[in-house]
């Protein structure tokens, strides 16, 4: 609404600035009908535009003005100086209203009833307010008085902000140039220092240059209910419209791109989703569908989801239309999930061929709406359940001239790939990925996924290897919800920032690639076009690539997001801790920290945490700010820089070797994040839970491979640790084996006999070899369940 | 009107083409290449940080073997702005800028396939006459061919 009201005075203004003129020429001849028209047309838009705004006396005065005026022209009434001076003193009145909406300070109460009383055939003069024209430099003063409480506006041509929008990038190009040359000559520190502070100031304008552009959602949302409303007129259909834009800004440029596909979803909504009132009856549902559109924002991403609650989309009547087609074989189509069905309504040749209608049959079909958005780099998936609704769900980046991309490297030249379509990426080195070659072609088995493999190099023609070689990196790429597949490239280089640039058209028709930007090197780069790869490759799509659904489910349940909490420790480094264990953030003072003790201690209220993370940095002055950890049974503290974000890492961790203070490395929002390994934490601090209630474990203190290697491992797995000679009794003890016959009593309820050799099973069963971890592991854990139960 | 004509060697002939649709004339560095790309196209340059199609006139004109975008680098080019993109076109050398000596003529004897596509007429210089070249034409074949 302060949009909507900041350009109500905008336009009022620059309509009244135009007046001046106007009025003082109608001053001196009232019959001048030109000036009368104008005049005329001010305060019938004032009037108009005070519907939409809660202003009460002033659509009463304008109302006023606009019927005397209308009786002059239509010629009922003869201009005389009283009525001049008395729509004069309106205007006036008017003017210093605005002044005050524009300050935000409500309008004060003067008595307007004389200023209309004044505009009746014969009414009383009024003297004008101030005389003269200073009512009208009113404005002007009360703006200079009021600048702090609203921000004033202006209008700039959108051309012009493109223009300045791409100096900038350009600038940003040159700046790269520029360090470039500065790191490859011999310059004085100086220099490199004003260049700098060059930088840091053109990233400030780069900034506020893209923020200049950034929109927000709300117009582009209100011409839906208007649109639903004349359609379901149209339709004889009942529909609710909920809309909400969020708190979401995006580039100007990707709003025009969305706009008619957005209509086109919201369209088909209410034409081939909700129900007429009489079949939402006989289903059980009320009278009136609900149409929702609603936009929200994570990271640079833009989701803007449209959801109906109508009839949902016929799986099967889509798979059958698709094999009348010859889209799809007949056997591929009976066996087609529900997901994969839905993709093909953005086939070109199927979006509601035989179901054209005037209303959503306007010449675009799903297959346009989906190149439209993936045009603005985006991506668009469809869930929908039977008689219940649909949900359509567009992902759109926020700017559209610097994307984040991934750079990848093939036969020596390098290319880029918009992140947004990157699901994962799996270095050679990784496990869990295996090639099948098929002839010509590859796939890859993938945590339960069949993915189609594209050897970029062949795509492109660079490179004889007709296969993607065991040694290539591959991209997981997710076009959208069940469009996955692999592009092996020779290797994966970096995400950058790219100020992306259009193609000219020659190279655009080549269709593999979807923009340009230069390297720092100065070197024009491609950026390839995921889409039109997969296509080019002969990908079909609608063949099932998943292993199969069993399978898939097994995946998706063995393997949910894990959510984490970002964070940078002391010695600056991005690192993450699962959500779980995270109690809550507290700052603690620097004094309330004790360092002399080992562990560190911190006192918090009457807590005593004992500390880490304060290796490898300096406390920060002041609050220092800590992660308080449980564990279910104790607390600790985690020190940390700074608290960034909470995010789900979905992709592979790669993991550490067990027992490490970190337990892997993972990418989250395409930077590489450090997980801490909780367990470790919890362990080395000593502070799981109360020490008495603690399983016991006799270990022999004589032996030094009991004391340097076994000791953490038992004590990692919540054991207290005692040595021969405690009294305490001990519910297991790990013991050298002396061989079956000379076993003695550990003095514990029970004895795991560790053996020197990896093969035989020590004659009896009961021995272990002392290096098998996992059996290690297993004997401290049966102990443990059935010491606490 | 008395045209500037930029005089320019491509493929060995000298021709003319006109000095008010050129930007500048600039040497080409290492060109980025385009996979899949027609023969026609050379590359990508950079340019003050503008991305130009750098179109290989030679073979554009059917004039020249296939190279395959081969990147490479490039000699000099002629930069064009067409439809709000850069384009450069190579040239063999760039000899001169001057005014015509008269009005652009139509051409009185036929030039070849390649080269009638592109030209625009003739037009006189001092003692002889030289293809004036139409850069835009030529450009325009290259959007085109990409769609057949």
């Amino acid at each position: 609404m302060d949009e909507l009201l900041g350009e109500f005075i905008a336009e009022t203004r620059e309509m009244m600035d135009a007046l001046q003129g106007e009025i003082v020429a109608w001053e001196a001849d009232p019959a001048d009908r030109a000036r009368l028209d104008a005049i005329f047309r001010f305060v019938h838009t004032v009037k108009g535009n005070c519907g939409f705004f809660d202003f009460p006396q002033l659509a009463a005065l304008s109302h006023a003005a606009e019927d005397a005026l209308a009786d002059v022209r239509s010629g009922q009434r003869k201009p005389d100086p009283a009525l001049v001076d008395a729509v004069l003193a309106i205007i006036d009145r008017v003017a210093a209203m605005m002044a005050m909406i524009e300050a935000g300070t409500p309008i004060e109460d003067g008595d307007d009833s004389a200023l209309i009383d004044a505009l009746a055939p014969g009414g009383a003069t009024v003297e004008r307010a101030d005389e003269g024209n200073a009512a009208l430099n009113a404005p002007q003063a009360a703006v200079s008085s009021g600048a702090a409480a609203a921000q004033r506006s202006v209008r700039i041509p959108v051309g012009l902000m493109d223009s300045l929008m791409s100096a900038v990038s350009d600038m940003v190009l040159a700046r790269n140039e520029t360090a470039r040359r500065l790191s490859a000559a011999e310059v004085q520190p100086e220099a490199r220092t004003s260049f700098d502070r060059l930088s840091a100031i053109l990233a400030d304008v780069r900034e506020h240059v893209t923020r200049m552009r950034m929109q927000r959602l709300d117009p582009l949302f209100r011409n839906i209910p208007r649109v639903v409303r004349d359609l379901a007129q149209e339709l004889d259909r009942q529909v609710l419209v909920d809309i909400d834009p969020g708190d979401v800004e995006l580039d100007r440029e990707i709003i025009e791109m969305i706009r008619d596909p957005l209509m086109h979803i919201v369209r088909n909504a209410v034409d081939h989703g909700i129900e007429p009132p009489s079949a939402r009856l006989a289903a059980g549902k009320r009278e009136t569908g609900i149409l929702s559109v609603c936009a929200s924002q994570s990271g640079n991403q833009v989701e803007i989801q449209i959801t109906d609650d109508g009839k949902g989309i016929d799986a099967e009547r889509l798979v059958a239309r698709a094999v009348a087609a010859g889209i799809v074989g007949e056997a591929e189509g009976r066996g087609m999930p529900r997901e994969m069905a839905f993709a093909l309504m953005f086939e070109p040749g199927l979006s509601t061929a035989h179901s054209v209608t005037a209303v959503s049959g306007r010449g675009v079909g799903m297959d346009v709406v989906r190149a439209n958005v993936e045009k603005a780099g985006g991506t668009i998936a469809i869930s929908s359940t039977p008689g219940a609704g649909t949900a359509i769900t567009l992902r759109l980046p926020m700017t559209l001239s610097i994307m984040p991309a991934l750079t990848i490297r093939q036969a020596g030249q390098t290319f880029a790939i918009p992140r947004a379509v990157v699901e994962e990426i799996i270095r050679p080195e990784e496990l869990g990925v295996a090639l099948t070659e098929l002839g010509q072609g590859c796939i890859a088995h993938h945590r339960g996924m069949r993915l189609p493999c594209v050897a970029l190099g062949e795509v492109l023609g660079l490179g004889n290897s007709s296969a993607p070689r065991g040694d290539s990196a591959l991209v997981i790429v997710k076009l959208n919800q069940t469009d996955h597949f692999a592009i092996a490239v020779d290797r994966v280089l970096d995400h950058q920032e790219l100020v992306v640039k259009p193609l000219s058209r020659a190279v655009l028709n080549v269709g593999l690639y979807c923009g340009s930007s230069l390297l720092d090197d100065g070197q024009p780069l491609l950026m390839l076009d995921a889409g039109s790869i997969a296509r080019a490759a002969g990908i079909d799509f609608t063949q099932p690539h998943v292993g199969d659904a069993a399978e898939e489910r097994g995946h998706a349940h063995s393997r949910p997001g894990l959510p984490v909490m970002l964070f940078t420790g002391l010695d600056r480094r991005l690192r993450a801790i699962r959500m779980d264990v995270v109690r809550r953030v507290e700052t603690f003072s620097r004094a309330d920290l004790r360092r002399d003790v080992d562990p560190p201690q911190a006192v918090i209220g009457d807590a005593i945490l004992p500390l880490a993370g304060l290796e490898g940095g300096r406390i920060p002055r002041g609050d220092v700010s800590i992660l308080r950890l449980h564990d279910g049974h104790g607390e600790a503290g985690l020190v940390v820089r700074e608290v960034l974000d909470i995010a789900t890492m979905d992709g592979e961790i790669a993991r550490s070797r067990p027992g490490s203070a970190i337990e892997g490395t993972a990418m989250v929002n395409g930077r590489s994040v450090e997980l801490v390994n909780a367990y470790h934490l919890f362990a080395t601090l000593g502070c799981v839970g109360d020490p008495a209630k603690m399983p016991v474990c006799r270990l022999p203190e004589s032996d030094p491979w009991f004391a340097n290697f076994l000791r953490p491992l038992v004590e990692s797995a919540g054991y207290r640790v005692v040595g021969e000679g405690d009294a305490d009794k001990a519910d297991l003890a790990f013991a050298p084996d002396p061989g079956v016959k000379k076993r003695k009593s550990a003095k514990a309820a029970n004895t795991v006999w560790l053996r020197d050799t990896a093969d035989g099973e020590g004659g009896d069963g009961r021995s272990v070899y002392r290096y098998d971890r996992l059996a290690l592991l297993a004997a401290l854990h049966a102990v443990r369940k059935g010491a606490v139960a | 009107m008395i045209l500037t004509i930029v005089v320019a060697t491509i493929a060995g002939s000298e021709v003319a083409l006109p000095a008010d649709r050129i930007d500048c004339v600039i040497e080409l560095g290492a060109l980025t290449p385009v996979p899949r790309a027609p023969a026609a196209i050379a590359g990508l340059a950079t340019l003050r940080s503008r991305v130009l199609t750098v179109i290989d006139t030679s073979v554009a004109l059917g004039l020249a073997p296939d190279r395959t975008s081969s990147g490479g680098t490039g000699g000099k080019a002629v930069v064009i702005r067409h439809g709000g993109h850069d384009y450069a076109l190579c040239v063999d050398a760039v000899r001169d800028v001057k005014q015509a000596a008269g009005e652009v003529e139509p051409l009185s004897v036929p030039v070849g396939d390649g080269w009638q596509r592109v030209a625009r007429g003739m037009i006189a210089t001092g003692a002889s006459h030289l293809l004036l070249i139409d850069p835009d034409k030529l450009i325009k074949m290259q959007e085109l061919e990409m769609i057949t």
